[in-house]
């Protein structure tokens, strides 16, 4: 027996396994890098829509009628002119977090559906947008910034929407000690201050 | 020096070997970095957008004159915590000043103010601040 070709394979074996480690982690990462810049252009997409809708809220109504619908922290639904100049009229727009409600495009189980539909009054056209997201919340300010309670009732008092949302990677980006998929996560939240409910009448 | 000749190959393909296992690890975590800090610097924006959005809104002209004891300035630079998730898993601290000046705009008969709203975080690179502005006008 050789010594120094055993020598040679034993530190050959050491290189090799060394080298394809690196390149196992190399790869490993370029696909983490493009689920991470793949998350946060959903989310830039999301936060486009929304915050056009939520600016909005209230806008292009005929005098007397009620911007808010439905008030809760996974819903919300309000009249809105939200495409203001285009030939349509005001529609009824919703946002519904459906947290029991797995988004089926995605392989994560912990992304749920979070629908946005817009229905034009009178008009039997429903266009709805669907979205994958792990968390979706809303909460309803007053004009110092507290909690509204006792809503719907206390609607006119609102002055300020915050909306938060997660979004987690479509595909798992690596595994923890346990064994549990990693997920990206992208995290945004807006105080909206929507013009058109300003001045409601208290 | 043949007898040596394997192990000094050997030792300079290890060299190499370990060096750029170095780079692409400190390519890594420099990548890392960018990557919180852009989500850092997003999320700022949005605090900073939030506090035009609420300046806005104030309807009192005192709260912009210097020398009210309404002054706006007076409640800066103050700390925003935006929390995020169902038990606040995650958590950023935002530094948040405002600067207010009178500004004069050809042509306007209003009274004008230029707000300056800065938003920084101690883990942005360079000290860099999150600047925006508006330009808060009472008629006269």
């Amino acid at each position: 027996m050789n010594v120094g070709i055993v020598t040679s394979f034993v530190i050959g074996g050491l290189m090799l396994i060394s080298i394809l480690t690196l390149n196992v982690q190399t790869t490993k990462y370029a696909s983490e890098s493009t689920l991470e810049i793949v998350n946060n252009i959903r989310m830039e997409s999301l936060s486009d829509v929304l915050t056009n809708d939520f600016q909005k809220i209230g806008q292009g109504l005929p005098s007397g009628a009620s911007p808010f619908i439905t008030l809760e922290s996974n819903r919300i639904q309000f009249r809105s002119d939200a495409f203001y100049g285009d030939d349509r009229d005001f529609s009824t727009i919703t946002w519904e977090f459906r947290a029991n409600e797995e988004f089926t495009a995605s392989s994560n189980p912990n992304d749920y559906t979070l629908i946005r539909s817009d229905v034009i009054t009178g008009s039997l056209t429903n266009t709805t947008q669907e979205f994958g997201v792990s968390h979706f919340e809303i909460t309803y300010l007053n004009q110092n910034g507290s909690v509204v309670t006792g809503l719907p009732g206390n609607k006119n008092l609102i002055r300020k929407i915050r909306v938060e949302i997660i979004c987690e990677s479509f595909e798992s980006t690596s595994k923890d000690a346990s064994g549990d998929p990693i997920y990206n996560k992208v995290m945004w939240s807006k105080i909206f201050y929507p013009e058109n409910v300003q001045y409601l009448n208290q | 020096m043949n007898d040596y000749s394997d192990i000094i190959f050997l030792t300079g393909a290890m060299i190499i070997f370990s060096t750029l296992s170095l780079n692409t690890v400190k390519f890594f975590n420099t990548n890392d970095q960018i990557e919180y800090q852009s989500k850092l610097q997003y999320n700022g924006i949005a605090v900073a957008q939030d506090k035009i959005e609420e300046i806005r809104w104030i309807a009192d002209e005192d709260r912009f004159k210097a020398g009210s004891s309404s002054f706006l300035e007076r409640d800066y630079p103050s700390t925003v915590t935006q929390t995020y998730g169902d038990e606040n898993q995650f958590e950023f601290d935002y530094t948040v000043n405002v600067d207010v000046a009178p500004t004069s705009i050809t042509g306007s008969n209003a009274t004008n103010y230029r707000v300056t709203v800065l938003v920084s975080n101690s883990e942005l690179p360079d000290n860099q601040t999150i600047t925006t502005e508006y330009i808060k006008s009472f008629g006269n």
